[in-house]
């Protein structure tokens, strides 16, 4: 048995500027509509829990250790409420990158936030 | 059809030279991975931009990497006419 990790850190600044309107259709192409309602605080998209979401997916993707492949933002699930532990799980193209990585076990993530940045580590145990 | 061609990669090409003010040019065999010119947070907005400028629909889960890696492969496969 071994440990296997990801970890990703996204400026704010990028998420910021994935709010604007012009990106509006990027970001849909990031993050599900739930996901994107989770990011809501007080009627407006957080940049900062963005950045954390999309740090998670990046850390995710990093365990799959695959060169050729994108990150598939859509087939990551990111849950997670204010307070709450995230929760991730996989499906469509981004389970079949994780089978295809011998990855079998649950993966668990964090996520913190500091000044200008969002950082996500990403775990799992593999065979 | 080539000037409008040439045209459309253009506008790929000005998204990324946008983003990157430090670079006033860009070869059209750089490879824009491997530069991290284009990273993974950028690059569906890339996408985007050359689904905008080819009026092409590209599907990221059955994408070939090596067609958008330098302005050369991506004029190839999304703007040739």
């Amino acid at each position: 048995m071994s440990l296997r990790i990801g970890v990703d850190l996204v400026p704010l600044s990028r998420a910021q500027a994935l709010l604007e309107p012009d990106n509006q259709l990027v970001l849909a192409r990031m993050l599900h509509v739930d996901e994107i309602s989770e990011c809501m605080r007080g009627g407006h998209l957080d940049p900062s829990s963005v950045a954390g979401r999309l740090a998670v997916k990046e850390a995710v993707f990093k365990l799959f250790r695959c060169r050729d492949a994108v990150v598939p933002w859509q087939s990551i699930h990111v849950e997670g409420l204010p307070g709450t532990w995230p929760v991730v799980y996989l499906d469509g193209a981004a389970a079949k990158l994780a089978r295809a990585a011998g990855i079998r076990s649950e993966i668990s993530v964090s996520i913190s936030h500091d000044g200008a940045y969002a950082v996500a580590v990403a775990a799992t145990t593999m065979e | 059809m080539a000037q409008q061609t040439t045209a459309s990669i253009n506008e790929v090409k000005d998204w990324v030279l946008a983003k990157h003010t430090e670079r006033q040019d860009i070869g059209a065999d750089e490879d824009l991975i491997e530069t991290r010119l284009v990273d993974s947070l950028s690059f569906v907005e890339f996408i985007f931009v050359i689904e905008q400028a080819s009026g092409t629909e590209i599907d990221m889960d059955t994408l070939d990497l090596d067609d958008l890696r330098t302005l050369a492969a991506i004029e190839k496969r999304f703007f040739a006419g």
